[in-house]
């Protein structure tokens, strides 16, 4: 059962301008929310667990740049790293994606300006999602390194975050040392280091750091019996867990596929699965809002 | 009574040369403070990387902690930044600061202007930028104070005795 955050109200509110904030208060007595998404000029669009709905406020430029300003709490040299990869977090563990104008230098993103699309997205603890998983990822009560595959937006993450904290509680399993490795601050939702999300008490989080460079630090530093990173895409990602894996470490990890077929045809989940190291590969099947869970490999 | 009022005359002739004499060091005492506060604000902007609300309240320069305390009172009760700055530095004034002039207010809310809303980079030449002007406003201050403040003080005494002397 996922317990939204019901504090969202008191939590968000400060960072809307006034008249775009009871549009989306009234707009919100539908269902339960998930998403408020801001673009310029267009109508706010609120995203349920169920279906969507746009409100009858629209977005205007000076609300857009309000908004920003608030949500960096007026200091954009403070979230430069954030918003050089086009996301925010908030106190309460929320997130906000961006979109706007990118300036390029060197192949990255340079800087993010004229920023017009934003997508506010509700912190959730889903506390019983791994409560399938767990059997499955676990032999004798020792955690077996795993993949979850799903299609974005399934609750790849939100699974993450359940098995870290269960694992760190021990929860059905002996508590284990459990790190993450949260390079978009999705798992932990950490907010100046501080998990805003409960991800257990033998959890150590690394924030913001490129995967590869955390694993391998954790591994190092934090003698972890669990490493949980999310989203491996590329080449070096599926090479770090590899080596921590060879290290004797669990990982537990997810990426973006729609099928066990779809990830093989992606270089860096090519060579996680061929690698040896994993023992589990699940994907997550989303219908309504139940996500089930079945082994593919 | 002749006595009393000569008396008073001489001290209150005094009292407007020294008070002119010290409203210019007070002048240059706030240019000195802004520049401290401003050049600490970007040593802390560059280590602590903190929100600037939170940074405006460890300033704690004697002159324009007010400044900086109501500034950050604005922030924090949801006024916009330029707003929050301006708010500040003109309830600075209205409070009868030590000494912001309308020169100094100007170097202010051009600061201000520019506070917050651009990388780190872009924050520093902000920084820059004030402090230079600042600077060259401390100087003329410091060179002012040099030439009229002793100046205004002779006036006053001068000023005082012939006063004192006419209504005697």
């Amino acid at each position: 059962m996922c317990g939204f955050s019901e504090g969202w109200r008191g939590a968000l509110e400060a960072f809307f301008p006034a008249a775009m904030w009871q549009g989306i208060v009234s707009g919100a007595e539908r269902g339960r929310l998930e998403e408020i998404r801001v673009r310029a000029g267009r109508r706010v669009q609120l995203v349920f667990g169920e279906g969507e709905a746009l409100t009858d406020i629209t977005a205007s430029d000076a609300d857009c740049k309000l908004l920003l300003e608030n949500l960096c709490e007026h200091s954009l040299y403070a979230r430069e790293e954030e918003l050089r990869s086009c996301f925010i977090t908030l106190p309460g563990g929320h997130r906000v994606g961006l979109c706007g104008r990118a300036y390029m230098e060197q192949g990255g993103l340079k800087r993010l300006s004229y920023v017009t699309g934003f997508n506010l997205r509700i912190a959730r603890a889903c506390e019983n999602s791994a409560d399938s998983v767990m059997p499955l990822i676990t032999e004798n009560g020792w955690p077996l390194s795993t993949l979850l595959i799903s299609r974005p937006g399934v609750g790849k993450t939100t699974m993450l975050r359940d098995i870290a904290r269960r694992f760190s509680y021990g929860m059905g399993v002996p508590p284990r040392r459990v790190c993450i490795a949260d390079e978009r601050s999705e798992i932990a939702g950490a907010y100046r280091g501080v998990p805003m999300l409960d991800v257990g008490p033998r959890t150590d989080v690394l924030d913001g750091c490129p995967k590869d460079v955390a694993m391998r630090l954790l591994l190092r530093t934090m003698s972890p019996e669990v490493i949980i990173t999310d989203e491996i895409g590329t080449e070096a990602d599926a090479a770090a867990v590899l080596d921590a894996s060879g290290g004797g470490v669990t990982v537990i990890s997810s990426a973006h596929a729609a099928d066990i077929a779809d990830a093989r045809r992606r270089s860096a989940l090519r060579l996680l699965l061929e690698g040896g190291y994993l023992s589990r590969v699940l994907l997550l099947e989303r219908e309504r809002e139940l996500v089930t869970v079945r082994p593919v490999a | 009574m002749r006595i009393f009022l000569a008396f008073l005359f001489f001290a209150v002739c005094v009292y407007i040369g020294y008070a002119k004499s010290s409203g210019l060091k007070r002048d240059m005492a706030a240019a000195e403070a802004a520049i401290k506060d401003v050049v600490q604000l970007g040593v802390l902007m560059d280590y602590r990387l903190l929100p600037i609300g939170e940074l405006a309240t460890s300033l704690r320069e004697p002159g324009l902690a007010a400044l900086w305390d109501a500034f950050a009172a604005g922030l924090a009760g949801g006024t916009p930044l330029e707003a929050a700055w301006s708010e500040a530095v003109k309830l600075e004034k209205s409070r009868g600061g030590p000494g912001l002039s309308s020169e100094l207010q100007d170097i202010l809310l051009d600061f201000g202007a520019g506070l917050g809303n651009s990388d780190l980079k872009s924050q520093k030449k902000n920084i820059d930028c004030a402090v230079v002007c600042l600077n060259r406003y401390a100087e003329e201050r410091r060179e002012h104070l040099r030439q009229k403040g002793r100046v205004y003080r002779t006036l006053g005494v001068l000023g005082g005795l012939a006063a004192a002397i006419l209504v005697w």
